[in-house]
């Protein structure tokens, strides 16, 4: 405990998604304490005071502008950040970016430990010609787009055409062609943002095709959501049986139980017959995008059948074949996988997206960045679902208070949290707190019961400002 | 869990939880001392599988680091320090002794938790002990609980103790007033499987209806009538009145039955439904149909519990509950209104006894009528703090936490630090015994012999049941039995009712608990009459089979004769209490008080058990935070947020509460759960944080339940408003 | 009577910090919790205690014996993991 003896353990979060506010939550133990290899041990034995700084008004990451608004059940998950939020020691400062109006130094200077859970900002790129042209976008733009993100508001989505194609079969392929196929009345019922509403009940789109590059039993989407697709009342949803493997094949590929249970989902789908549905979503396997083509903006994609080997190492190589055909569409999506981001004055690994760290302190040339901490997907990569990042950042925590206990970390010039508070709000006049954000919420809300929504969702941020500053009590 | 070393193989014992009335069967896996895994004993014959969260974690209080050990004495500047049983108890005695020489034997008083009455021995040893002081200074939980059930009982059926159940497992209509099975597993009545064996009512056809002001857990699975809280009483008379006025009673059963009945139709003619409906704040039609409909049932149930129970005019409503059960000719039939069949006969011997009775003596300040020899918590303070004869000096608290359970209990913590004595038996610090001179650490159920001697008469299938401690005590603990018997052979008496007790004591000779409930069994209705009753119980026998022994498929009916204490074996029903507490109703203004508009009533949590279960990590777990329940019309009208702090304001004392803003919960009230606010040397429990709900609730005997002083925590009238929350920016 | 974890799990655990019987899997510190879909509830374990369905919180745990039709595959999905796993 040395340097922190007589005053709470500081430290900074930047990001506000679950791998940031389950570090919070861990830092903030409940009286319960804290579940690892089985059993509820008490982790934290200090008190703590966590600043979450987000880039955002707003809280809650990708639970907000990730998480599909016919979702609603997932964003209950955000209870738990709330619950956190309401801990003594929790403080939210939003509106406020690393990098913008706060470096890395400020917050190695005003914190005994900075935890990085900024999650995925960008996005892995196909590499094949005419990705840059119009009509061809990244799934997280239109992610973000229908969700209200503040930065994506803007995105012209042309949905004019019949066909749309996304390369990529995870959940945010399976996320986009839902929501390009649901009936526009269900999405009015959920917190979709006001421009996306417009735009998708205008839209001509009757066939999404969704591309991946192996086969079914390495199909990236979860069952869970396989399973909702397959159910989806908008939409005819049409698997080629021939795509799917036989018992021997399987046998083969010792297909584990998840992969087995897609096989058998995707079996019950290719059995059925369609019914004429308004829309059809193609999911189609063992198909690779060869290059996307059109003069102005897209009109085709061109695509390979392709072949499954086990490289001399064992893994699976996917090879295109001469098999080729041309898919028109007229909008194309590229759902091949999140990366992050650089942090300035913080290492980053861009062959994998991440920052280097081992268990989660930040490696900086082979030494450990002393205070320094990732949690999430800037740690680990883009992968697992919300709650894969309530251990991810229960293990960065334990890294940091073993380091606090050690005394690791650099307390010298830590400052105390009434002085940090004056500090942000001379850099960012706009800084919106927790109290900021709840009447952006409550604004949000009581707009929503009006128009029998969960919420309408503000996309500007001036105007998110205004009412935070407006309606804090 | 602590690895067993290798060379211990592991067995496994049978057993039942001693936390709640539900009793359920368990099989413990035993690694040398220690409890390896509790589950559920798939034979148990009336649990039949099923144990919850709270049982199955019980080894993590044996467990507690927080748990005392050894008995502690209180140090002048609040701490505490070991010492020896001998000093303890010989300290203490020299005291009582004191006490007792300047004051009388009056002047020490005994309080019973709840607790205590899974332990069985305890619970002998500590009604023993008070019969052989003569002290009206007896006090138990159940006055925050239940003393409406032991007034009506002994009125009705002449014996505090009986209890009839509903049949669940054969009704055609279920009505479930303030109670959620689900989460509470069942109070009252003993039901295995409760929660499936009422989703086979509605299988079968037939309908069950719970009324409460929240949807719970039991409301959301069956049709939910909201009522305000406390309105318990409004609807159960205006259904009584409805049945009766328009002749759809068992007339034929209340001639056979009954003695009294013809006075019904006056006690309810004052009631005017539409006043019922708006105190219940159900619809006129919606309470005649549900009259009829439950008249009309070929076999029918109304049973209340806590939120029926805890209201100001509870003896009433319990009376009013029976008597609705009566008049549809569901007493004592199947698919009704039940006695059971104990394998003890408490209730005879306590009745030869004269242990039971009602207001056979008044308490010395409020003059409050007596109950099963015991006076209400809510008199406690005023008992303590009123000079004169009698005065309350030096108080015994056994598994009990006042401070926090009883009605205005900023009162009671300031008032017990005025007794020059008060020692509690109790496995922690908590709120109360953080006060004490002495506190004492009892055994707990998986280290005592237990018997289910409370609801051994209810169980919807009837089964005994007697085990052996499943694992040695640690530390210094000693049974809670043990306790007492030493403070009492230092005040030179021994706790029994027993006439002759005294003088057997005096010549050295003392019967321990086990003992008695031997005899008691063996020569109880399902004994072996010492060899006379072939295949008949013994304490030997159901050791020898501690999973239980089943005695029937399902409760008896038809026994009324054998189960109404009464010399006629009627049940009375003409009690002028009751006629006065109807008139108090009706005379008594309507609920509207501008200044305090909504109420408040408590929530049962699934893994909480009164007070005493929040330092177990298993069931704190997940986000356990105290929050107020209000609807969101009332919260837009408050100006309130959910998780806003609020500020919760009776007339009686505030408390804060962060809010939940939920349309489960009624207009007009709102739900708070109880057993928060913890200090003392429990961490965690102390850690979780929360406020004391009764520091809202009243102590004034004319604001209780007046016939038995019983503690009113539901339909307290509160006004709630958002607070500042302080933060730092 | 057991309860059944449906679609809209995102393992986010609470419920397997208050399980007193261990019965969900993967917990955190298990194999495979890190490329969970969801978590999964062993019905010859589960003692029916419900502590899950209010830790959980996104709704996505319910009674077997009142599960919605939409999520009723679930039943045998929760069955099937353990069955594969070994666990059964």
């Amino acid at each position: 405990m040395a340097g922190v003896e007589g005053r709470p353990l500081r430290v900074a979060l930047v990001g506000s998604g679950p791998a940031g506010m389950y570090a919070a939550g861990h830092l903030l133990e409940g009286p319960a304490g804290t579940y690892a290899d089985g059993r509820l041990v008490d982790l934290v034995d200090r008190p703590v005071e966590v600043d979450v700084f987000d880039r955002l008004p707003t809280p809650w990451g990708l639970v907000r502008g990730g998480v599909a608004p016919d979702h609603p059940d997932k964003k209950l998950v955000a209870k738990i950040f709330e619950a956190t939020a309401a801990r003594p020691g929790f403080r939210f400062f939003g509106n406020v970016e690393v990098g913008r109006e706060i470096r890395h130094g400020d917050l190695t200077e005003w914190y005994d430990a900075v935890i990085y859970a900024v999650g995925a900002a960008g996005d892995r790129r196909l590499g094949i010609p005419g990705e840059d042209l119009r009509g061809c976008w990244s799934a997280r733009e239109f992610v973000a787009w229908y969700n209200g993100h503040p930065d994506f508001s803007h995105l012209p989505f042309d949905l004019s055409c019949e066909r749309a194609v996304i390369v990529g079969n995870g959940n945010v392929a399976l996320d986009v062609a839902r929501v390009l196929a649901l009936d526009v009345d269900a999405l009015r019922t959920t917190d979709v943002a006001d421009h996306a509403l417009e735009a998708l009940g205008a839209s001509a789109i009757r066939e999404i095709v969704i591309l991946g590059r192996r086969d079914p039993s390495h199909a990236a989407f979860n069952n869970p959501e396989l399973d909702e697709l397959a159910d989806l009342p908008t939409a005819d949803v049409i698997v080629d049986p021939a795509d799917l493997p036989g018992e021997h094949q399987l046998a083969l590929a010792a297909a584990d139980w998840t992969a087995l249970r897609k096989i058998q989902t995707l079996g019950r789908i290719a059995g059925r017959t369609p019914v004429g549905r308004s829309r059809r979503i193609v999911l189609r396997f063992f198909t690779s995008p060869i290059g996307l083509v059109g003069s102005n903006r897209i009109e085709s994609v061109l695509v390979a059948r392709t072949e499954l080997d086990r490289g001399p190492d064992g893994r699976l190589v996917v090879r295109a074949t001469d098999d080729k055909t041309v898919i028109h569409a007229g909008l194309a999506f590229r759902a091949v996988g999140y990366s992050g981001a650089a942090i300035p004055g913080l290492p980053f690994d861009e062959g994998r997206g991440v920052m280097p760290n081992s268990d989660g302190r930040v490696i900086q040339r082979d030494e450990v960045l002393a205070g320094t901490y990732v949690a999430g997907w800037i740690k680990r990569g883009p992968s697992g679902i919300i709650g894969t990042n309530k251990k991810c950042a229960r293990d960065t925590v334990r890294s940091l208070i073993a380091d606090a206990d050690a005394g690791r970390l650099p307390t010298a010039s830590t400052l105390s949290a009434n002085v940090v508070a004056d500090l942000v709000r001379a850099r960012q006049p706009a800084v919106v707190t927790f109290a900021g954000w709840k009447a952006i919420d409550r604004h949000e809300r009581d707009a929503g019961k009006v128009a029998g929504r969960p919420r309408v969702k503000q996309t500007s941020i001036q105007r998110m400002v205004e009412l935070a500053q407006g309606g804090m009590r | 869990m602590d690895q067993p070393s290798a060379a211990i193989e592991p067995v496994e014992k049978r057993l039942f939880c001693g936390i709640c009335e539900a009793s359920c069967g368990l099989v413990a896996t035993v690694a040398g001392d220690e409890v390896v895994k509790l589950r559920p004993d798939p034979d148990h014959p009336n649990s039949r599988g099923f144990a919850c969260s709270k049982g199955i974690s019980f080894p993590d209080v044996r467990r507690d680091p927080d748990r005392i050990l050894h008995p502690l004495r209180r140090q002048p500047d609040g701490s505490f320090t070991p010492v020896s049983w001998q000093e303890a108890l010989d300290d203490i005695g020299s005291r009582l002794r004191g006490v007792i020489d300047g004051h009388g034997r009056e002047s020490f008083g005994v309080y019973g938790g709840n607790p205590l009455v899974w332990n069985y021995a305890a619970f002998l040893t500590a009604f023993g002990m008070a019969a052989a002081l003569g002290t009206k200074h007896f006090f138990s939980s159940s006055s925050t609980d239940v003393n409406n059930y032991f007034a009506v009982g002994e009125l009705l059926y002449g014996h505090n103790m009986s209890n009839p159940v509903p049949d669940l497992a054969r009704t055609d209509f279920f009505l479930c007033l303030g109670a959620n099975p689900v989460v509470s597993h069942g109070s009252m009545m003993n039901v295995g499987r409760v929660r499936e064996t009422m989703l086979e009512i509605t299988q079968r056809d037939g309908r069950v209806v719970v009324v409460d002001p929240r949807r719970t857990e039991t409301a959301e699975l069956f049709e939910h009538v909201p009522i305000y809280p406390s309105g318990d009483v409004w609807l159960l008379a205006a259904m009584l009145k409805v049945i009766l006025d328009e002749g759809r009673y068992d007339r034929a059963a209340l001639v056979e039955m009954t003695r009294g009945h013809e006075t019904l139709t006056a006690l309810v003619s004052g009631v005017d439904l539409e006043r019922a409906a708006r105190e219940t704040g159900i619809a006129i039609e919606r309470i005649i149909d549900l009259a009829r409909d439950f008249a009309a049932a070929p076999s029918a149930v109304v049973y209340g519990r806590c939120g029926a129970s805890l209201g100001p005019f509870a003896t009433l409503t319990k009376y009013l509950i029976d008597v609705l059960n009566i008049a549809t000719g569901n007493l004592d039939r199947p698919g009704g209104w039940c006695f059971g069949r104990p394998w003890l006969p408490l209730e005879k011997i306590t009745a030869l006894l004269k242990v039971n009775g009602y207001d056979r003596w008044r308490t010395r300040v409020d003059g409050i009528p007596e109950l099963l020899g015991t006076s209400p918590l809510i008199s406690l303070p005023r008992e303590i703090r009123t000079p004169g004869k009698g005065q309350l000096r030096a108080l015994l608290v056994v598994s009990g936490n006042p401070v926090l359970a009883s009605p205005a209990s900023g009162e009671i913590e300031s008032a017990i630090q005025e007794l020059d004595l008060l020692v509690s038996i109790d496995p922690y610090i908590n709120d109360t015994s953080r006060h004490a001179h002495y506190v004492l650490p009892p055994t707990l159920w998986l280290e005592r012999d237990g018997l289910p001697i409370y609801t051994q008469a209810w169980a919807a299938v009837p089964y005994a049941q007697w085990v052996p401690a499943t694992v040695p005590a640690p530390g210094d603990v000693r049974d809670d039995w043990w306790i007492l018997d030493e403070i009492c052979k230092r005040i030179g008496i021994v706790p029994s009712p027993a006439p002759g007790a005294q003088l057997l004591g005096r010549l050295g000779i003392r019967f321990k608990p086990p003992l008695v409930f031997d005899l008691m069994l063996r020569l109880g209705p399902e004994g072996d009459l010492f060899g006379l009753r072939r295949g008949g119980l013994s304490r030997r026998k159901l050791m020898a089979n501690t999973g239980g022994v089943k005695l029937a498929d399902g409760l008896p009916t038809g026994v009324r004769h054998k189960a109404v204490h009464h010399k006629d074996h009627r049940v009375h029903l003409d009690h002028p209490v009751i006629a006065s507490e109807m008139r108090r109703l009706i005379a008594g203004p309507e609920r509207d008080d501008p200044e305090y508009p909504l109420r408040l009533f408590s929530v049962r949590e699934l893994r909480s058990h009164n007070s005493w279960l929040q330092n177990v990590p298993k069931l704190m777990a997940g986000d356990r935070v105290q929050r107020l329940l209000i609807h969101p019309d009332d919260a837009q009208e408050l100006g309130i947020d959910d998780g806003d702090e609020v500020e919760i304001a009776s007339r009686h004392g505030r408390i804060t509460a962060p809010a939940r803003v939920t349309d489960e919960v009624m207009r007009g009230s709102v739900g708070l759960p109880h057993g928060w606010g913890h200090r003392g040397g429990w961490r965690r429990a102390v850690a979780a944080g929360g406020s004391i709900y009764n520091l809202l609730t009243t102590n004034a005997p004319a604001e209780v339940d007046v016939p038995t002083g019983n503690a009113v925590l539901n339909g307290v009238a509160v006004r709630v408003r958002p607070v500042e929350r302080i933060q730092r920016y | 009577m057991s309860y059944v974890i449906a679609a809209p799990c995102v393992a986010d655990y609470s419920c397997v910090e208050v399980c007193p019987v261990d019965c969900i899997s993967p917990g955190p510190d298990e194999p495979g919790f890190d490329n969970a879909e969801q978590l999964y509830i062993n019905p010859a374990e589960c003692i029916g205690c419900r502590a899950c369905v209010e830790a959980c919180p996104v709704d996505a745990i319910f009674a077997i014996d009142r599960i919605p039709d939409r999520y009723a595959r679930y039943r045998k999905i929760n069955a099937d993991y353990f069955q594969a796993h070994g666990r059964r």
